[in-house]
């Protein structure tokens, strides 16, 4: 108990009765009414008993007493018979567990959960075994996501470019504006411009003011092809701007409009005419390109809200795109595909050396292919994950086609298998060949191809660093590389708006729970290690 | 989607938790009846979500809440016999004040103000910096700790707020200049 600083009546100014909460101590009834003192006095009572304390449990418990109310009982302390404040705070949630709705049975089987995890936590912390299961966890992660749109907020030198183009932007955009002159002064370019690098800097909000502001302009555009052009590239930018930000129920659904956009102008372009490709599979290869990446999106997001179903649906839709594509091509080219044949099939009986036309869709059908190993590793049918990754690996890989950056998401993926199987040199390799391919792609027709985005990068980070410390936990790198992926990601974050903040954050909470847990271990680890006795310091 | 709103909603929690424990140890000196009541202003909280106006900082109306379930348990206490001071409004709403200046940033800033603290200790003398230490960390009364160093209680009360002043200034001092730092 603590002497706290005693509260004057500021009112009548006369000296505050004693203070006489038989729990409170003595107090100095001389010193006068201070709100600095008052709030010291919390921050010091806060420093000494509840920093230095394990926050995790503490946010859980709240948490468990959010998810246990159901509004039909009120709380009392009094009703718990449980001493102690930590007990009685597990017991609260134990028995708010079993009063809400999940009955008596129910209830019991998680007070022995509760009593196994605790004994598990305070014994001895994460035994080797619980804490290879924490890190195999990894590997079956969900997709996160992450757009390479951030800037790496310690880039000085980036971050200056991006500011000085938001400025060029703005007043380019004022110009196209103004001017009402189509042709010269496309107002789309600078727009793109300006959002994209406010998006770039991490400056969200003012990112989306900006593209809600186009998509509006775009929808009042009278040329059909330039409306759909800015429409759909508007729809896109937000979805992917929403999902950058981890609002995904938003970001789906500008996929699906942007998704329905860009088929109804493909199918408008080529049928009217328009299109110089006027071979009968021309719109079909349109389609697959075109919707196929926006369609493994969909396919990426709903799994990442848990609906496999949906996720497999979306998926096997691009791949229905890309097979009609290839089948009308065999058909084209007088080859006789027996039905059923497979799509990496179809795609071997078309290819010939040279023919710079099929690069893009047979790039697509290995990201196809790429997207499925994900699904198959979230549904955890490993066996089939990895033979799927090896079947991609035999079609080519033709860098200026690869937007998508298959020399880096592949390893990725080898990377995330491996770490799931607890093989974890395997995945140390495919650790390190994804670290190699981080650069731009250079490529004579495009030698301006990004490198990996910051947020990808952390992920290798923090995947990397996880296996180096099962690897070795007295390599210092491990928990290093870790802290850094959480350090960036939180860095990024501080943009954000609160709630949007939190939204962004939630998907990395795995990231900073795995390294307190590993922190956690290693301490105890450690203390575990060393000597106890005398004899035994001295080596005996 | 409620495993959505749970998700954001630990993630809040995470991030205000230490702040708003710190505002109500401010004013609850019961270290257990402080801890319930944070856990039951977050329950309102999760409660008020959609009431949530995103333009004010979420701590800010946290502590809101916060302030009613402090002059709520002072009512009970009182109406239970207890022989508790009620604390007006106006006091508990100069202390929140008190705290938007000792934690300026939006979100979790409460490790900055926590590590300003920290370093702020470390610059008291080395008798003031023992007597918030035996007072905070060991739990003792000015009046035993007089005992033990041989000084009056009066003196070891004197010492103990210009301590905290001291660190107020310091802290604030420091936040300043982390924020002109970016």
């Amino acid at each position: 108990m603590v002497d706290p600083p005693h509260a004057h009546d500021r009112s009548t100014g006369s000296p505050p009765p004693a203070f006489h909460d038989p729990g409170a101590p003595e107090t100095d009834s001389a010193e006068p009414f201070d709100p600095r003192q008052w709030a010291v006095h919390g921050l010091l009572c806060t420093f000494f008993d509840h920093a230095g304390r394990d926050r995790t449990r503490r946010v859980q418990t709240i948490v468990d007493q959010v998810t246990g109310d159901t509004g039909r009982f009120t709380l009392s302390a009094d009703s718990l018979s449980v001493r102690g404040t930590a007990a009685r705070r597990v017991g609260r949630a134990f028995l708010l567990h079993l009063r809400s709705r999940r009955g008596a049975l129910t209830g019991l089987a998680t007070a022995a959960s509760v009593l196994i995890g605790l004994m598990l936590l305070w014994s001895n912390g994460y035994g080797g075994h619980a804490l290879a299961q924490d890190i195999r966890a990894f590997g079956f992660a969900p997709p996160l996501l992450i757009e390479s749109v951030c800037l790496n907020p310690n880039d000085k030198a980036a971050i200056r470019d991006a500011e000085q183009a938001v400025t060029e932007a703005q007043v380019e955009l004022q110009i196209a504006l103004a001017i009402d002159d189509r042709e010269e002064h496309d107002p789309w370019i600078p727009w793109t411009k300006l959002y994209r690098n406010l998006r770039s800097l991490g400056r969200w909000d003012e990112a989306l003011a900006e593209m809600h502001q186009a998509l509006a302009f775009a929808k009042e555009i009278n040329t059909r092809r330039q409306r759909y052009t800015f429409y759909e590239m508007c729809l896109t930018d937000l979805g992917r701007t929403y999902q950058a930000i981890g609002d995904y129920e938003t970001a789906l659904t500008y996929h699906r409009q942007s998704l329905a956009a860009a088929r109804d102008y493909q199918e408008w372009f080529y049928r009217t005419g328009r299109a110089p490709d006027h071979r009968p599979q021309a719109l079909d290869l349109r389609l697959a390109v075109a919707l196929a990446p926006r369609l493994w999106l969909l396919s990426m997001l709903t799994a990442t809200q848990g609906d496999m179903q949906s996720a497999w649906t979306y998926h096997s839709q691009a791949g229905d795109l890309l097979t009609r594509f290839f089948e009308k091509e065999c058909h084209y080219r007088s080859l006789d595909p027996a039905p059923g044949t497979s799509l990496v099939e179809l795609c071997r009986l078309v290819m010939v050396d040279d023919d710079t036309d099929l690069e893009s869709p047979v790039v697509k059908i290995r990201e196809h292919l790429v997207y499925q190993t994900r699904l198959l590793r979230v549904a955890r049918d490993l066996d089939a994950a990895e033979q799927t990754l090896a079947l991609a690996a035999t079609l080519p890989d033709y860098p200026f086609a690869d937007e998508s950056r298959l020399d880096f998401n592949e390893p990725m993926e080898r990377l995330r298998i491996a770490i799931a199987r607890g093989h974890f040199p395997a995945a140390l390799l495919a650790a390190n060949e994804a670290a190699q391919n981080t650069a731009p792609r250079h490529f004579e027709q495009h030698p301006d191809h990004p490198p990996i985005g910051v947020l990808p990068r952390a992920e290798l980070h923090l995947l990397r660093g996880v296996v180096l410390d099962a690897v070795n936990p007295d390599d210092p790198r491990g928990m290093n590389s870790i802290e850094s992926a959480i350090e960036l990601v939180q860095k990024l974050g501080e943009a954000l708006p609160e709630v949007r903040r939190a939204q962004f954050l939630r998907r990395f909470a795995d990231w900073e729970d795995a390294s307190e847990r590993l922190a956690r271990s290693k301490r105890i680890e450690r203390r575990s290690r060393k000597p106890s006795t005398p004899n035994e310091r001295n080596g005996g | 989607m409620v495993r959505d709103r749970v998700q954001i909603f630990e993630i809040l929690v995470r991030e205000h938790e230490l702040a708003l424990m710190a505002f109500v140890r401010s004013c609850i000196y019961d270290s257990g009846a402080a801890e319930d009541l944070v856990q039951e202003t977050f329950l309102a909280a999760w409660r008020q979500l959609t009431e949530y106006d995103e333009s004010t900082p979420f701590a800010h109306w946290l502590r809101g809440i916060a302030k009613n379930k402090i002059l709520a348990h002072y009512r009970n206490s009182a109406t239970a016999g207890r022989h508790v001071r009620i604390l007006d409004p106006a006091t508990i709403a100069a202390v929140a004040d008190e705290f938007e200046r000792l934690i300026p940033r939006r979100g979790d800033a409460m490790a900055e103000t926590l590590g300003a603290l920290e370093e702020c200790l470390a610059a008291l003398s080395a008798f003031d910096h023992e007597v918030v230490r035996r007072v905070y960390h060991h739990g003792q009364t000015c009046r035993g700790i007089a005992d033990q160093l041989g000084k009056t209680a009066d003196a070891i009360r004197k010492r103990l707020q210009r301590a905290r002043a001291q660190l107020r200034d310091c802290i604030v001092g420091k936040l300043k200049t982390e924020l002109a730092n970016g």
